[in-house]
Order: structure tokens, then C-alpha cells, then sequence
């Protein structure tokens, strides 16, 4: 056969059925199976790790006097860096709770609603119990993370991070 | 029905029986996801009370899933044999 007896589709789609790449549903099906293998495997991965929610440990800070902060008002710190605000809480019942400033739902500061004791984020009206950081209302999807605290004299020291 | 349609509608069944199964194999993948983003969700905030459910359904999933992938060798094997 001569050169030019070649068909015209011939020239325009030189490459051969055989050899041309495309994925039949039985492979995409196949390939389908593999991942849902590999999100078993990573479900796996969280059931490993599951014990491994101790505080991080940072080192010790002094952030404040105990009698600095009456029952109902707030401190702002800089913890575990300098980059990192948290707010010191004193709760009704003079006990203390810090927090990472940080809104886990886009990162917005939350500040101390006091009457109805608890840490509100006024971009999307998410809010957090001062008492545990649980999520009470709106789009955050996680507790906040708690700055351990340890009373020592009258100081009050931060000495860690949980949940970040 | 003459030979050339018994043909025909042999080959429509069979690929709307891939079909299915591609579908219902997507569907299974699909809430494999979501269990994965539950795990992930519930290991950024320092809890584990889902970690090992939510492994289980997975595991079931990729169960469900393998059984159906034995069922498209077996689809296979019986066109082989044909």
C-alpha cells in the first residue's frame, strides 16, 4: 500500500486502539478497591495513635498571681511562644482555665463572655464552655486546646498544651 | 428474538451489572471517607472514643468492597469460559 492510500482518520489518530491510554471501569473499579484499602489502613492509623493525647509538654511559664484575677475576669498571655495568644479564665467558682486564643473553627480570637460563662468567637458565633472547652454552639468542630495549669505559691504556672 | 439480539442484550446486561457495581463500590469508598474524616476529626481534638468504631466499619467496608471485587473476577471468569 502506498503512502498516500493512508485514510485520512488514520493520519489524524495515528495511535493504535490498543495502545491508546484510557481506563476501563473494570480498572477504575479495581483502582477503587485499593483506595478503600488504604482508608482501612489509615482508619488504623488513628486507632495506633489513640493513646497519645498527653499534653505536649512546653516548657514552665509563670503567667500570673492568683489573686491578679477575681472570679469572672480574664487574663490575656502569650503561650507556648510568643506568636501563640491564650486567655487565663477565673471561673465562679475561683477555679482556673486557660485556653489557646485560637477559634478551631478558621482561627478567629475568642474572648471571655463572663455572664454566661463561657468563651464566644464573634466571627461566626461558635462558643466554648470556660469550664472544659467543649464546642457548645455554632461551626467549630473541635474543643478548644487546654494550657495545663499548676498553682505553685500562689503562681500560676503553664506547663503544657492538650489538643492541638 | 434472533441470535444477533440474544447477543446484544447479553452484553447491555453485563455492563449494567459493571455499572452497578462500579457505583455501589463508590458509594461504599464514599463512606469510608467519611468514617477516615470522623477518626481525624476526633484525633484533632485529643479524643479517641470513635477511633476503634470507626476502624470496624471501615474494615467491614473494605469487606463489602473485596466481595464485590470478587464478584467482578467472577463476572470475568465466566466471560473467559463463554
Amino acid at each position: 500500500m502506498s503512502k498516500d492510500a493512508t485514510p485520512k482518520w488514520r493520519k489524524d489518530f495515528p495511535v493504535a486502539w490498543g495502545a491508546d491510554n484510557y481506563v476501563t471501569r473494570r480498572e477504575f473499579t479495581k483502582f477503587l478497591v485499593l483506595v478503600s484499602g488504604a482508608t482501612a489502613v489509615g482508619n488504623g492509623y488513628f486507632v495506633l495513635r489513640r493513646q497519645d493525647h498527653k499534653a505536649h509538654p512546653y516548657a514552665s511559664q509563670l503567667i500570673a498571681r492568683t489573686e491578679e484575677l477575681q472570679p469572672g475576669q480574664v487574663k490575656l498571655f502569650r503561650y507556648p511562644t510568643p506568636e501563640d495568644t491564650a486567655l487565663l479564665v477565673r471561673l465562679e467558682d475561683g477555679t482556673f482555665a486557660a485556653y489557646t486564643q485560637k477559634c478551631t473553627h478558621l482561627s478567629c480570637p475568642v474572648h471571655f463572655a463572663a455572664k454566661r460563662s463561657r468563651l464566644e468567637c464573634p466571627c461566626h458565633n461558635g462558643a466554648f464552655d470556660a469550664r472544659t472547652g467543649a464546642v457548645l454552639e455554632g461551626p467549630p468542630p473541635r474543643p478548644l486546646p487546654r494550657i495545663t495549669l499548676r498553682i505553685v505559691d500562689g503562681n500560676i504556672l503553664a506547663e503544657g498544651v492538650i489538643g492541638t | 428474538m434472533n441470535r444477533n439480539d440474544s447477543w446484544l442484550a447479553k452484553i447491555e446486561q453485563r455492563s449494567q451489572n459493571m455499572m452497578t457495581l462500579l457505583v455501589l463500590v463508590m458509594a461504599v469508598l464514599l463512606i469510608q471517607l467519611w468514617l477516615l474524616s470522623i477518626a481525624l476529626e476526633e484525633f484533632m481534638a485529643s479524643q479517641s472514643g470513635l477511633a476503634i468504631p470507626t476502624f470496624a466499619a471501615s474494615c467491614a467496608c473494605l469487606v463489602l468492597n473485596l466481595w464485590l471485587l470478587k464478584y467482578l473476577y467472577d463476572i470475568d471468569r465466566k466471560e473467559d469460559i463463554q
